[in-house]
């Protein structure tokens, strides 16, 4: 386990190392120990997990505009950058969210600091499984591409592994609660997504209703 | 005073407002396009076909009206055409060779054509008339005699009245027959006119929650409800193998053209993008003629290509035998090159590949020929057709030239790159198109010679600099041995 000390480093790029490259990793091999040192000892850095979710954003627009040409599955001049930035980030914030939502009402001890960092820190593997992908997809040709499907299945089941424990750890659930939790907020995000899209249709009719107000007040006053 | 003003300022902004709004005609625009990579993506492209005469009754000697046009077929030397009261059969250059309205019935009477349909004429000029309103199937002889008369099939158990619409005769003088409301499928008539079977038939899609929804129906609902029916084709014609092209007009089907063979299955290949040919691939969302295409007529010819015709936007598709659109034309219009309401395409035979259109609305029959860059690609799907891809290359590089847009000619250009062994041009062609499995076999090929070029240079640098680093340990463990002995 890494030392206290070097968290403490005195120069500012020891630290960055030791937060972007050794709690990471030092997460991935010992992801119990590491997510309730997150909990308990207050490690783990939220700058670091903002700017894991932007390199997140990045490697997913590179990724659709970037990969090689035989793995090209969108035309890369019609790809949407803001759309899948928007996509990686809502995801994230969504599950976060609707974790945070759930687990406050079933005694979750984690704080939304805590999940959001799970979440990262369960996303690490994945940024780096993405970035293989975008160099491998330049190497490998199309009879090889089972390479590159097992690289991004690998970092799914990495972020599904990691997610999980670091939930358990940071609420300190039992397995089954854990598990239970999960099914919950699944039906949370559920109920969110329809609330954001009602919100988002209500507001429509609201615009247009003013819009209609305004026509009339002009057309019948000037 | 102040309302003066702000009337003026008002004129004057509705007079700026109408001179910065783009004075484009999106009316009668003819459709000159071609798809892109993806299906949201379609370019511009070069005109395909241009208008080379319009004919109306008054053009036609011999010919008083061109009234309820409806079908039309093509041999080597004549157009049949069915018009209210007559087929007119027309030479090439559109001079009145017969006009069959009147006949002699079998048992010696005399009788006129009324609204006669669909039109086939056999290798041996047997002429095949479908009259929906007498509701048989008449036969003429090369020399317009009345041969033999088809009612209604022996064998053949129908509602309503057997109206044959569309005909096709295969080699051995069996008659496949499109008939108004039966949607079984075509018939497949022997050639004594006994009903052998349905072919082509096609099967309804119900969702499961349709059958729910019919489930729990009251009786006074259900009868409020559309019928659910299998799709009615609407068209169809054979090619020289006796392979049956159709559509189908309905726009829920997944497959409006279909290619038939002779079990009645659906051959129809997909082109390398995945796509079934089915007219517009992007259509406007709202108004009268949004929607998928409405495909009611369709030609084929000897190399494969087939050409369909969009009701609704009034345009016409030409694929080729994998399913790609080579160009579109036509258009919703008055103006000559654009059509109010065509019933029937068919090309003319010979070298000049023109086309007919006839027209029900204007009464007319529009006569196109190919302008140079359709010419390029018609003979370009000729020498592919004929298995010769090198002579078929110069004409795929015009089309090219002519289009840059042109995925067809990038496509086939790549693939004859890639056989040629020219795998980096090859590559630069198929990855504008985003042609995947062509371009990783060429792709193969170019990190297969960069391997060979350059893996013993970085074999033999690897060995040079482990040998230099060992020297370099050994030198200074020397030095560092020499010194300890000097010590």
């Amino acid at each position: 386990m890494p030392t206290k000390s070097l968290s403490e480093g005195k120069s500012l790029k020891d630290k960055i190392i030791y937060e972007v490259f050794t709690f990471p990793f030092y997460v991935i091999t010992n992801p119990f120990k590491a997510f309730s040192d997150i909990k308990y000892e207050k490690k783990g850095s939220v700058p670091a997990c903002v700017f894991f979710m932007a390199m997140i954003m990045i490697l997913n627009v590179m990724r659709a505009s970037y990969v090689g040409t035989v793995f090209q599955e969108e035309d890369p001049r019609y790809v949407n950058i803001w759309i899948i930035m928007a996509g990686a980030l809502m995801q994230t914030v969504l599950l976060v969210a609707a974790n945070w939502s759930v687990t406050v009402l079933i005694d979750g001890s984690g704080s939304f600091k805590e999940i959001f960092m799970v979440a990262m820190y369960a996303q690490y593997p994945y940024i780096w499984l993405s970035g293989l992908y975008i160099v491998l997809s330049h190497v490998l040709s199309l009879d090889e591409s089972s390479i590159l499907s097992m690289c991004l299945t690998l970092a799914y089941v990495c972020i599904v592994f990691y997610a999980f424990i670091g939930l358990v750890s940071v609420h300190g659930f039992t397995f089954f609660k854990g598990i239970a939790s999960v099914f919950l907020t699944a039906v949370a995000l559920v109920i969110i997504v329809f609330i954001l899209l009602m919100l988002v249709s209500m507001s429509g009719e609201l615009i247009s209703f003013i819009g209609v107000l305004y026509n009339e007040i002009v057309l019948h006053y000037f | 005073m102040r309302k003066r003003v702000l009337n003026h300022m008002l004129i004057l902004l509705a007079g700026i407002l109408v001179l910065l709004t783009p004075m484009t005609a999106f009316a009668e625009s003819s459709s000159n396009y071609c798809f892109g990579s993806g299906a949201k993506d379609y370019k511009s492209a070069p005109v395909a076909y241009e208008v080379e005469k319009v004919y109306h009754a008054r053009d036609i000697d011999g010919v008083d009206n061109l009234d309820n046009l409806s079908s039309m077929f093509v041999t080597d030397d004549a157009v049949y055409i069915s018009t209210a009261d007559s087929i007119l059969i027309l030479d090439y250059d559109f001079k009145l060779k017969h006009k069959l309205s009147e006949y002699t019935t079998l048992d010696g009477g005399s009788a006129t054509l009324k609204n006669p349909d669909g039109i086939f004429v056999t290798d041996e000029g047997l002429i095949y008339v479908c009259e929906p309103s007498g509701e048989h199937i008449l036969v003429f002889d090369s020399k317009y005699k009345l041969v033999a008369s088809y009612g209604k099939p022996e064998g053949l158990d129908l509602d309503n009245r057997y109206q044959p619409a569309k005909i096709v005769v295969d080699s051995l003088d069996r008659m496949y027959v499109i008939a108004t409301s039966v949607y079984e499928g075509i018939l497949e008539l022997s050639s004594d006119n006994k009903f052998q079977r349905y072919f082509g038939t096609t099967t309804v899609s119900v969702s499961p929650l349709e059958i729910f929804f019919r489930a729990i129906a009251s009786e006074a609902q259900l009868s409020r409800q559309a019928l659910l029916l299998p799709t009615e084709y609407s068209s169809m014609t054979v090619n020289d193998k006796g392979f049956i092209y159709t559509t189908i007009q309905s726009s829920d089907v997944e497959k409006p053209v279909r290619l038939l063979n002779v079990n009645g299955t659906d051959i129809m290949p997909e082109n390398w993008q995945g796509n079934s040919p089915e007219g517009d691939e992007q259509f406007a969302g709202s108004g009268q003629y949004s929607g998928e295409s409405t495909l009611t007529c369709i030609d084929c010819n000897e190399y494969g290509m087939y050409m369909v015709l969009d009701a609704k936007q009034n345009r016409i598709f030409t694929y080729d035998d994998s399913s790609n659109v080579l160009f579109v034309f036509g258009g919703r219009g008055d103006k000559d090159g654009c059509f109010l309401n065509p019933v029937s395409i068919r090309w003319m035979g010979g070298e000049s590949n023109r086309v007919i259109v006839a027209d029900r609305l204007s009464h007319s029959l529009t006569v196109m020929k190919p302008t140079n860059y359709a010419s390029a690609i018609f003979e370009a799907v000729k020498y592919e057709a004929e298995g010769d891809r090198e002579a078929a290359v110069p004409y795929w590089q015009k089309a090219l030239d002519m289009n840059y847009n042109c995925n067809v000619a990038k496509d086939a250009l790549g693939r004859e790159l890639y056989w040629e062994g020219k795998y980096e041009e090859s590559q630069e062609l198929l990855g504008s198109i985003l042609r995947t499995d062509y371009y990783s076999m060429a792709f193969e090929k170019t990190r297969e010679s960069l391997i060979r070029a350059y893996a013993p240079g970085v074999v033999v640098g690897i060995v040079i600099l482990i040998a230099a680093v060992q020297v370099f340990r050994r030198i200074r463990k020397l030095r560092k041995g020499g010194s300890d002995n000097a010590d």
